[in-house]
């Protein structure tokens, strides 16, 4: 029987190396591939009609956008709305990469912990650099709140770096590891099935359950990473 | 031409018709809309509460504690390395990073109101303070 984490390895479809760097085209690679083609379909196609009574699939395509749009508005403000289309992408990436995953036999691009690195990175770079840029060394001010005793000075401020710092591994790591941790589990219970005959029902079951709440975690992580995002421009672009 | 095609053509005609009634009343629904989400721009997130849901909080605190702490403790491992004062900065960042995780953990619920009722139907002031300390 193959061992529960024979799931997440990567394997090379085209392998490439450049100058010592193995730059192979892998399974990750394909489903990210996949997933933005199917994102690009989704928005397009559902769009093409463009009626004013939307139908199923364009009220699905308008309801991700107003959802997202909602969010943006209300977290970060009316200065977010730039913003937006960042915080739509890397929603609807995330959303159906994660749901993507669910398929049997696909690969879930966001259990591999450098994905979702590289993207909280990202938007933690571009926050500061935004925040930075906007409001210079006045930035910092968010590591020190006005009001707060200068006595507290040397034990807050370590403490707030540090936990802004904390920002893009948190990020990272929690939807890495809920997506990872699902997998594994499902696929140890059904390891569980095949092995133990007729009285595999029992965990036939729960692996039932568990599909639903691993496509309620796909959605919410997908939600959590965009709520974040935006509170994290939030932060940048409005200092408190 | 197959029964699709034909019937999204008669939608269309449909909406073509009663067209300039519902138009204008739209306009005049979607000119309302934004007057409010522009008066509501300047009091943000205190409203999200009531819409995000709980569990995605929850999850939230657990991951932020442990980051905080692994956080804290690679970062004194490594001034430690470089700077070789081995172990002092280890142990310093290990309970900076502790706090910060804490920290973390304590805005993920409170912060958004999330904190069981706690600051959630209060006045706008008590938002205010609210956000102060974040």
């Amino acid at each position: 029987m193959a061992s529960p984490v024979e799931q997440f390895k990567l394997k090379p479809l085209l392998p490439l190396e450049v100058g010592g760097l193995d730059l192979s085209y892998t399974t990750s690679a394909l489903w990210m591939t996949i997933t933005v083609i199917g994102v690009t379909a989704f928005l397009t196609l559902s769009m093409r009609g463009g009626r004013l009574v939307p139908g199923r699939w364009q009220s699905m395509a308008e309801m991700s956008y107003e959802f997202i749009a909602g969010m943006v508005r209300e977290t970060v403000g009316n200065e977010g709305r730039q913003y937006f289309p960042l915080v739509l992408t890397l929603f609807l990436f995330i959303l159906f990469g994660n749901l993507m995953g669910m398929i049997p036999y696909a690969y879930t691009f966001t259990s591999q912990i450098i994905v979702t690195f590289a993207m909280a990175f990202t938007i933690f770079v571009g926050v500061t650099i935004l925040g930075l840029v906007k409001h210079g060394t006045h930035f910092f001010t968010l590591f020190f709140p006005s009001g707060t005793p200068i006595a507290l000075a040397p034990v807050l401020i370590p403490i707030e770096v540090i936990s802004y710092f904390v920002r893009p591994v948190s990020l990272s790591v929690r939807l890495f590891a809920n997506m990872m941790a699902g997998h594994t589990m499902m696929k140890v219970f059904g390891g569980f099935v095949v092995a133990l005959g007729i009285f595999g029902v029992a965990p036939m079951v729960l692996i039932v359950a568990l599909t639903g709440f691993e496509i309620m975690v796909a959605v919410l992580q997908a939600y959590v990473f965009a709520m974040l995002t935006c509170m994290y421009l939030n932060d940048a672009i409005n200092l408190h | 031409m197959d029964a699709w095609t034909e019937g999204r053509r008669c939608r269309m005609a449909k909406d073509d018709q009663d067209t300039p009634a519902s138009l204008d009343d739209l306009d005049a629904r979607v000119r309302a809309a934004r007057d409010g989400a522009e008066r509501k721009s300047g009091k943000r997130a205190s409203d999200t509460a009531a819409t995000s849901p709980l569990v995605g909080m929850a999850m939230r605190a657990g991951v932020e504690l442990v980051a905080g702490v692994g956080v804290g403790t690679a970062a004194g491992y490594g001034l430690d390395k470089w700077l070789d004062t081995s172990p002092w900065l280890l142990i310093v960042f290990f309970l900076v990073g502790a706090a910060a995780g804490m920290l973390n953990a304590y805005r993920a619920v409170s912060g958004l109101g999330m904190a069981l009722g706690y600051r959630r139907g209060t006045d706008e002031n008590a938002s205010g303070s609210g956000r102060g300390d974040e």
